[in-house]
């Protein structure tokens, strides 16, 4: 159980303070309701791109990193689909410092053109090294674009494409931060040696004034039900052929969600799983596989990917994998299976709960969920799944329409164009 | 009253915080093996390491020590690989098998209340191992695969020719994994590396976590009754064979958008006096974001994602590489400006101003890390394999919180040698 108190400022500014008297360290966490689907079709990538920006400098301190790491600080950020989350470590005795530079970056960014057009080059390198210039690299890009047809998941947070981040302009920037870095799009927690009371006081001092702006209303149009099986074959430069299948699932808030992450355990997590054991180990098709989900707020997808053994058959692996749906949808869990997941995720959930940042960013994220006290309640949905529930939810989501399969396959001793 | 916002708070210099490495325990089993644990934390999570010298420095055939550890828990005289892990994972718990350049390591993670069901297993990976046959012959296919898909990335290649250029490619250090190598392997390779360097009257214990009495108990009904076979470790020394080119440019890729670049010198490990303060001035130089490689290459210049430089200490030598990947057109831009830098640091003192900062971050960064338990006894255990005590760890915060930027730029003389560096770009 996480203890926490909280409390609301009147710009909207949603605070939570979680007690923690063992540590001389203190986090702050500030999570942002915007992530790469707030973006429109011809600016994505650009909630990341922001996400660099917000340390360029702030409207009247020319550098955020600088002071932190003076008062013994570390920080970082990441974007997903869904949020930008923003955190701080440092000690305790200086946790005003976050606190004055965690303000006046939501007050107002420098927004200078050398920031930009250097952090543009940046995440233009960023997108290089993790999709451009690895094998595979471009797989999700093709994976979301197979799956989505509508909705803006359809695009990673890194982008469609380079282009759209290189012609990135400073009137978009400001747009982008008045719209959705105000006070009531942003969820704060403080976590460590500290009492309600300071953190309440230090908060009004610091970010009391801070213009509430206007409230953001999420207009995403919902992902259409699939009801069609969708094939791609993409011809690469890469030494395996590869195997990709994803299926859409439920939303975040929904009881499906829970035996959806029960399915996924029992199916590819760890070297007991079936899809290991059974396509790796006894019928030696894949020389790895994984089952996992995107674990997004809106519907997201189950995804099976794996290698394929070289002298095998993509199509061959392809139906093992979907004999073993088959059988799952069919003959449900065993009561052991669905045991040892449930254990599995106890286990997670308490390692995922020893450092405090963890701990702040959970409390974050569950409150703007609706309710960090959300937290507290996880493991009991995961317990109350039960093996009818999980073989119903596998029906659902392994229903004929609904996959879309996608065959990454080695190019045979061709020249490649350059991307 | 307005807030005036230019006015930072007032900072307290993490340089006049105490720093007190949370207490060790150690306890000596029933068998006589030693077991150092940390009791600290509040979520009911443990980890136990056992540490053997059974790293690449010991073995006599290339692969050998990875594979031994890769392929440890993948069957016993009584379990299947299957059965083991069902076994382990059945309880959430992971247990991870690795061969480093000196030691291997197998660490359990698991929540505290299942110890006593999964240690005995964890004793029997450990003294009866099988290697059964189609296991390593799954294994040697799938690493190989792995293998090809690595080959294919600049970072990987670059990493792999940095180490053999500094240390020498049969150097244990040195050594990188080839296809050849790994077809290479046997099964009774793996035996016997396995009997000889996984013997527990080598093993060295350490535990962190909620951890008490009790779960010391369960530990030593288990490993403290296991018999103990003196197996003697021989010794192994190796000569530092000529080097090649000091420079070199690999093309990997005809048409890839970034290049890796390595530049790496030889650097002494932790017995050496002049391995804490290039801790700080590594970190200065390129070790956090706000660097002296990353303020130029990345938040001027735009060239990369990020830059980092890196002391790799071992126990027979050591090594400073700096490593990034940048776009292609700007490789050998990025190569210059890292040899800038270095030089700089040797002609001009840092900035006052610039050091208090480094020591700052450096502490906070270790009060932070003096929170958790496996944190806590990270530091322990690198004490400990190491054969220091608590004093190098006060003798190290000493040194963070006095060096002067006059030994710094002494230091950077000595070691930002242009010279001394061997340097890689694949592209």
């Amino acid at each position: 159980m996480l203890q926490f108190e909280k409390f609301t400022l009147d710009n909207g500014l949603r605070v939570i303070v979680h007690k923690d008297t063992a540590t001389p360290m203190v986090a702050m966490n500030i999570l942002f309701d915007v992530g790469a689907r707030d973006e429109e079709v011809a600016r994505t990538g650009f909630a990341h791109l922001f996400e660099h920006l917000m340390f360029g400098g702030s409207v009247n301190i020319p550098e955020y990193d600088e002071p932190l790491q003076m008062a013994g600080g570390e920080n970082n950020a990441y974007t997903t689909n869904d949020i930008t989350n923003y955190y701080i470590q440092l000690p305790l005795k200086n946790m005003e410092t976050a606190f004055w530079l965690e303000s006046d970056r939501m007050l107002s960014l420098a927004f200078s053109e050398k920031s930009l057009d250097v952090q543009r080059k940046v995440v233009s390198e960023e997108f290089k090294e993790h999709y451009l210039n690895k094998p595979y690299g471009n797989a999700w890009h093709e994976l979301r674009t197979l799956a989505y047809t509508t909705h803006p998941y359809q695009w990673p947070t890194i982008g469609k494409n380079l282009e759209q981040i290189e012609t990135a302009q400073l009137a978009d920037v400001k747009a982008f931060f008045f719209k959705h870095y105000r006070p009531q799009n942003a969820v704060m927690c403080v976590a460590g040696n500290v009492t309600l009371e300071q953190v309440r006081e230090l908060s009004q001092k610091w970010f009391g004034d801070i213009p509430a702006g206007d409230k953001y209303t999420r207009n995403i149009v919902a992902e259409p039900k699939q009801e069609v099986d969708r094939t791609l074959t993409v011809n690469a430069d890469v030494p395996l052929d590869a195997l990709y299948k994803a299926w859409h699932m439920a939303g975040r808030l929904t009881a499906p969600y829970y035996a959806t992450d029960l399915i996924t355990e029992i199916m590819g997590s760890g070297f007991s799983s079936r899809l290991y054991q059974r396509l790796v180990k006894e019928q030696q098709l894949f020389s790895n596989i994984n089952c996992y989900h995107t674990g997004s707020l809106d519907p997201g997808l189950v995804v099976i990917e794996g290698k394929i053994r070289e002298g095998k058959t993509i199509e061959a692996a392809n139906e093992a994998v979907e004999r073993e749906i088959a059988l799952l949808v069919a003959e449900g869990v065993t009561e052991s299976e669905l045991q040892k997941a449930k254990n599995k995720i106890e286990a997670m959930i308490s390692f995922e709960d020893m450092t405090l940042l963890n701990r702040a960013n959970n409390l974050a994220f569950y409150e703007l969920l609706g309710d960090a006290e959300m937290i507290n309640k996880e493991w009991d949905h995961y317990k109350a799944v039960t093996a009818e529930y999980l073989q119903e939810t596998a029906r659902d989501i392994f229903r004929a329409g609904n996959c879309n399969t996608m065959f990454y396959l080695k190019k045979q001793a061709e020249v490649v164009a350059a991307p | 009253m307005t807030l005036d916002r230019t006015k930072p708070p007032v900072i307290h210099d993490a340089v006049e915080f105490d720093y007190k490495l949370p207490p060790l325990n150690t306890t000596t089993l029933d068998n006589g093996l030693p077991l150092y644990w940390v009791d600290a934390g509040v979520q009911d999570v443990v980890q136990i390491d056992w540490v053997f010298p059974a790293g690449l420095w010991f073995e006599q055939k290339e692969a050998v020590a990875h594979a031994t550890a890769g392929l440890l828990k993948n069957g016993t005289s009584k379990h299947t690989s299957e059965q083991i892990s069902e076994a382990l994972e059945f309880y959430g718990a992971q247990l991870k098998t690795s061969a480093g350049n000196d030691f291997a390591t197998v660490t359990l993670y698991s929540l505290t209340k299942h110890l006593p069901a999964l240690l005995p297993m964890v004793l029997e990976i450990l003294t009866e191992a099988t290697y059964p046959e189609h296991e390593v012959e799954i294994y040697k296919r799938n690493v190989t695969q792995r293998l090809l898909v690595n080959l294919r990335q600049c970072e990987f290649v670059a990493n792999q020719r940095i180490d053999a250029l500094l240390f020498g490619e049969h150097h244990p250090y040195g050594r990188f994994t080839k296809q050849a190598t790994i077809d290479a392997i046997n099964r009774e390779d793996l035996l016997a590396y396995y009997k000889g360097h996984y013997s527990l009257a080598n093993v060295r214990m350490f535990m962190a976590g909620k951890v008490s009495v009790a779960d010391v108990k369960h530990l030593n009904e288990v490993f403290g009754a296991a018999p103990i076979v003196a197996t003697p470790v021989a010794p192994v020394a190796f000569d530092h064979v000529q080097r090649s080119e000091r420079v070199q440019r690999i093309s990997n890729e005809p048409n890839g958008v970034q290049g890796a670049i390595r530049i790496g010198r030889l650097f002494p490990n932790r017995h050496h006096p002049d391995y804490t303060p290039m801790v700080v001035l590594n970190t200065l130089f390129g070790g956090y974001f706000g660097s002296r490689l990353m303020s130029n290459i990345r938040e001027d210049k735009g060239y990369t994602y990020g830059i980092h430089s890196s002391l790799g200490p071992e126990v027979n030598g050591g090594s400073l590489v700096i490593g990034t990947e940048t776009g292609r057109d700007v490789t050998e831009a990025a190569v210059i400006e890292v040899y800038k830098e270095m030089e700089l640091l040797c002609n001009e003192p840092a900035d006052e101003e610039e050091l208090l900062l480094v020591k700052n971050y450096l502490l906070g960064g270790i009060l932070g890390d003096l929170d958790g338990p496996f944190s806590i006894l990270q530091r322990w255990r690198t004490l400990i394999l190491n054969g220091f005590t608590e004093e190098q760890f006060n003798r190290n915060i000493n040194i963070y919180k006095n060096i002067t930027t006059a030994e710094l730029q002494a230091l950077a003389k000595k070691y930002f040698v242009k010279e001394e560096f061997y340097e890689i770009v694949v592209i």
